[in-house]
């Protein structure tokens, strides 16, 4: 058994403490509702940010280090931090082809029937309609990804970032115009009007959920070093307590809560899918 | 975990970081 940086048998052995007899079979108490091992209360979770719910060395972080076991798939890593790249490189080229439109003049256009009376720089309109669709497509994708895997997501702060670096280049524009004495009122109130619409809704998901929403169990993109033997140990012993009280009673665990702790043996990895299906097909015959 | 929250937080600015530098790369090659 690897070694575990906590004290896990002498926290699962108290007996004074309720936590552990406040589950079904296999299902691990929530951080939440523990007692440290000494009778102190663990304090309350953070509504916003995330938490760590106890002291190195007590029964609620265990179970907190055992969560963490449950990674975020690889795949789903992958789709989260490229779909990230993708947004600030959609917002990036659109910031920047507005500047270079600006630079002359502010308008341009190219090609059809029509004749362009100021020709666009070269390659900026296909940056700028690229960076508009691969922008917009990869927010959709990153906020799906980020919200759904339990992580911190920053999906909150792209329409700020959006509205707030185009309404900079209103802004500075119109006190530094290319050509000609600023203010330029025609770009000075569409750059108060960005900034408005960037800084609002910031400041409300600021005051409401905060600025990274996430649950409280933030899932882990690598495992801590002895997690997986600490949440089958936890669940393992979790068992046995429900098991005892069940033969105290006289009465035995129901097919319902039997079948729970076998999937959750199955998902801690104390049972391989093979053994997992053995042991169900026993249980149901 | 907290550790957990800084290694998303980092590793997402780190990405957000990349697309940055990868638009701004390919502009400057796009349109010199």
């Amino acid at each position: 058994m690897a070694v575990v940086p906590f004290h896990l048998d002498s926290a699962l052995m108290d007996r004074k403490n309720p936590a552990l007899s406040c589950c079904l079979p296999g299902e691990l108490p929530h951080p939440h509702t523990l007692s440290e091992p000494h009778g102190e209360k663990v304090p309350p979770p953070r509504t916003r940010g995330g938490g760590s719910f106890g002291p190195p060395g007590s029964l609620s972080y265990a179970v907190e280090v055992a969560d963490a076991a449950e990674l975020v798939p690889f795949k789903r890593v992958i789709w989260i931090l490229g779909s990230l790249f993708l947004v600030s490189a959609g917002i990036t080229l659109l910031f920047l082809g507005m500047r270079s439109v600006m630079d002359i003049g502010g308008a341009c256009a190219s090609g059809g029937p029509f004749v362009p009376v100021q020709p666009c720089p070269d390659g900026v309109p296909a940056l700028m309609i690229g960076g508009i669709w691969i922008g917009m497509l990869a927010a959709f994708a990153y906020g799906w990804s980020s919200l759904s895997a339990g992580i911190p997501s920053f999906v909150g702060l792209l329409w700020p970032a959006l509205f707030m670096s185009l309404g900079w280049n209103f802004l500075q524009y119109a006190f530094d115009p290319p050509f000609g004495d600023g203010p330029v009122w025609g770009w000075l109130l569409p750059g108060i009007i960005f900034e408005l619409m960037g800084a609002v809704p910031l400041w409300l998901l600021f005051k409401t959920v905060g600025l990274t929403p996430q649950s409280n169990k933030v899932r882990a993109v690598l495992a801590p070093p002895g997690a997986r033997t600490v949440a089958t140990a936890i669940r393992a012993v979790t068992a046995r307590r429900t098991d005892a009280a069940a033969v105290a009673t006289g009465s035995r665990p129901d097919l319902v809560s039997e079948l729970e702790r076998l999937d959750a043996l199955r998902r801690s990895g104390a049972l391989s899918d093979e053994e997992y299906d053995k042991a169900k097909r026993r249980l149901l015959a | 975990m907290t550790r957990d929250r800084i290694t998303w937080m980092v590793l997402q600015v780190l990405a957000a970081a990349g697309g940055v530098l990868f638009a701004l790369w390919l502009f400057d090659r796009a349109t010199s």
